[in-house]
């Protein structure tokens, strides 16, 4: 018999909301794990925004204050922003740090007053994050945002406060580097000897020749091997090339294409991302300024005729040298446009014993020839070539140095080589007659004549002597507008190109890509440079930069076996072609110029 | 006093369904709690790998060349892992830090945190180079039924290193 159980009431009642507490209690740890994930997995989220934010902001502030310092150099807090931590200025770099930090979602008192975005910033301090770096201006910006903790709210913790900080520093870097060249793969050309258009050519050896360096080589172009042309390989070596370098880059895919017999040691190295490493170092600069208030030399009849004798140079005075007729009783005399053609022993300089008080100061209209056999010194200055007349449609040359000849500098060679020089150098500037800040001669503007673009450096007769150095900072005569190019020792023009450069410049992008630059006078992209040779030796012995635009470059010019282009020497341009039997020995440049950039520090 | 009268078949009843429901319920409540814990465990790790590789890409090259202060080691950035990656059980992490051709692995964290070795490491810590950092995290789980390997959670980020 099944016995009947009896439970009473009250024991039933006292059992009511077991369930319920229970179920409260696990609803409480149910809400807490939840919190956990969306409240701090959100936090993260916008932490992750946040540090792109901040990133941006910083790199953007700096990246403004360099466009704006671009022609003084050093920034000070009176031409850059400066701040103790607070909300962006209205006007000037910072306001910019905050432009982008908005576009990355983050405003102050954004997000219903949660938002913040702090800016702090100064010049020639050390950076707050990073104190170990030398840089010349820091910006740091703090960008927070308060999460409110809904699930989290429920055990106490009403909110999260995800805060990122970056700083980023304006930064002037050594160029240590040998060989630079900055053609990217779609920069194109018309090559003078002989192959057209071509597309991507970084470098171009074309005969017997060898370059070594003590520094390495970049190359900015990443067309792979083929000579499908226009598009061309990165470097194309034909019949025997050897480059030794410790070390030569090249972008992405960039390759070598050898052509007959090549050696390169060690091997180069591609696959490198685009960015700062294949930027134009001279970037942001602006270009070295033109000399202004000079005074007029016309030369009659194109000639000066030096010291025939050797012994005392004949004093050149600094001024503005261009070529005029014979002068005729009455008729006077008027411009030529032609090259002034110098023989003899002369020497540019004001004749006193530290010449000019240290820096002189030419332009030369038309070109400057030198004669056979002749002996051109150049006091420390600055030297603009402005144009020279086309010659059978191609461009006329710039400088030209008779066979045999000499140029030279006052700083001489130590046991046959170009050492650093401690007078304040020179900078040859190849240009033409429309370079900014330059003034012609009155009687050159009322005569109608032009003096486009020509092809910049030098070439010669056989075995001339060419020895010079470039700008040298340390040199309290060089011109403040000057110290940012140093070491520079020739310029070409950013306007003998086919890429349009602004004036800051930087490659004009205002096109919707590159804008193009339509050069005056078809071919005058190309600087040359003669190498040489003196009694087995090299006879080109130079110090400094030799600086060309992407889009133009140099053509060292070789004819016999053992021409050679020696020195302390840094070479950047467009490309560089060596040909016939050329030679390049560059040595390691003991004061480089320094690259101004915008850097993430921490 | 009132009295339930409860016929013989029913003795139990509450105990029986009691049992049927709170189990159940006990496993969904502990499921969720423990797929929470793992997501807690996955943004964290995600959070973490993304700092240290922040961290590796501005000490680079080029800042190794402003001053040797600035040169980080395989240690250092684990430890910023580490710093970020609070409430991971470092035991059950595998690192991986990838820079050009360089590999490193280490199987656990502790391995990693006593790592002299400079990292990124030369030629690969050029500016522009990519940098990556890669964790597995093994989430351990009482609730996962096959073996005591847990759930493996994957995080990976790459940048380019800028200083």
């Amino acid at each position: 018999m099944r016995s009947i159980h009896v439970v009473s009431v009250k024991r039933l009642r006292r059992s009511r909301g077991t369930i319920l507490i229970l179920f409260a209690v696990l609803f409480a740890v149910f809400g807490a794990a939840i919190a956990l994930v969306l409240d701090v997995g959100w936090s993260y989220a916008v932490a992750r925004r946040a540090q792109s934010a901040a990133d941006a902001a910083a790199m953007a502030a700096v990246s403004k204050a360099i466009n704006q310092t671009a022609s003084t150099g050093t920034p000070t807090c009176s031409t850059v922003g400066c701040q103790a931590a607070g909300a962006c200025p209205t006007t000037g770099n910072l306001s910019v740090a905050c432009q982008y930090a908005k576009q990355a979602g983050f405003v102050e008192g954004g997000d219903g007053g949660r938002q913040t975005v702090r800016v702090a910033a100064d010049a020639g301090s050390a950076a707050p994050s990073a104190p170990y770096v030398d840089v010349d201006y820091w910006v740091q910006v703090t960008a927070t945002q308060n999460v409110p903790a809904w699930f989290g709210g429920l055990v106490g913790n009403p909110s999260l406060t995800p805060t990122a900080r970056a700083t980023a520093a304006m930064r002037r870097t050594p160029v240590n580097l040998s060989i630079d060249l900055l053609n990217r793969t779609n920069d194109c050309f018309v090559s003078l000897i002989g192959l057209g258009l071509v597309c991507g050519e970084d470098l171009l050896m074309l005969g017997v020749n060898t370059i070594q360096t003590e520094m390495g080589i970049h190359m900015a172009s990443s067309n792979g091997p083929g000579l499908g042309l226009p598009k061309i390989a990165t470097g194309t070596v034909v019949l025997a090339g050897n480059v030794t370098a410790p070390y030569t880059r090249i972008m992405g895919k960039g390759e070598i294409q050898n052509v007959g017999l090549a050696g390169w040691t060690p091997p180069p190295q591609n696959g490198f991302p685009d960015g700062e490493m294949f930027a134009d170092p001279m970037a942001g600069k602006g270009q070295p300024p033109a000399p202004t208030g000079l005074p007029d030399h016309p030369v009659p009849g194109g000639v000066i005729v030096g010291n025939l004798l050797s012994g005392t140079p004949l004093v050149l005075p600094p001024g503005n040298y261009y070529a005029t007729t014979p002068v005729l009783p009455l008729l006077g005399s008027s411009p030529t446009g032609l090259p002034v053609t110098v023989l003899g022993n002369v020497i540019f300089s004001d004749g006193a014993t530290t010449p000019c008080g240290g820096f002189c100061n030419y332009v030369f209209y038309g070109g400057l020839v030198t004669g056979a056999l002749s002996s051109v010194t150049f006091a420390p200055g600055r030297y603009v070539f402005a144009g020279a007349q086309p010659v059978s449609g191609g461009p006329g040359t710039a400088l030209t140095i008779g066979a045999n000849s000499k140029v030279q500098d006052l700083t001489p060679l130590v046991g046959g080589q170009a050492t650093r020089n401690t007078d304040a150098g020179e900078i040859f500037i190849f240009t033409d007659g429309n370079y900014p800040g330059l003034t012609l001669p009155v009687s050159l503007a009322s005569s109608g004549l032009s003096f486009p673009q020509a092809r910049a450096g030098v070439m010669a007769g056989v075995f001339p002597q060419i020895t010079l150095h470039g700008l040298n900072s340390s040199n309290s005569a060089v011109p403040a507008n000057l110290r940012p190019f140093a070491p520079v020792l020739f310029w070409q023009d950013q306007h003998n190109t086919t890429l349009k450069y602004t004036p800051q410049g930087n490659i004009d992008l205002s096109c919707g890509g590159i804008c193009n630059n339509i050069l005056s006078v078809p071919g005058s992209q190309e600087m040359v440079l003669q190498a040489s040779q003196v009694g087995g030796q090299a006879g080109t012995n130079l110090y400094g930069t030799i600086y060309g635009p992407r889009g133009a470059y140099l053509t060292v010019l070789g004819v016999l076996p053992g021409d050679t282009v020696a020195g302390p020497l840094q070479i950047i341009s467009g490309a560089l072609q060596m040909t016939l039997n050329s030679s390049l020995k560059l040595k390691e440049l003991q004061n480089p110029p320094s690259q101004v950039s915008a850097v993430l520090i921490n | 006093m009132r009295k339930v009268v409860r016929k013989p078949g029913e003795r139990g009843n509450v105990v029986l369904e009691t049992a049927l429901v709170f189990v159940p319920t006990m496993f969904l409540f502990m499921g969720l709690i423990e797929v929470s814990r793992g997501m807690w465990m996955y943004h964290t790790l995600a959070s973490a790998v993304k700092t240290a590789t922040r961290y590796a890409i501005v000490h680079g090259e080029t800042c190794t060349s402003a001053s040797a202060e600035c040169q980080i080691t395989v240690a250092d950035v684990t430890k910023v892992f580490q710093q970020r990656g609070l409430g991971l059980d470092t035991s059950a992490v595998k690192f991986s830090l990838v820079a050009g051709g360089s590999r490193l692995t280490c199987e656990t964290i502790a391995a990693c945190a006593m790592d002299p070795t400079a990292w990124p490491p030369a030629p690969n810590n050029l500016k522009g180079q990519p940098v990556e950092l890669q964790a597995q995290y093994r989430f351990g789980t009482v609730f996962w039924p096959f073996g005591n390997t847990g759930f493996v959670f994957n995080a990976r980020a790459q940048e380019s290193i800028q200083f």
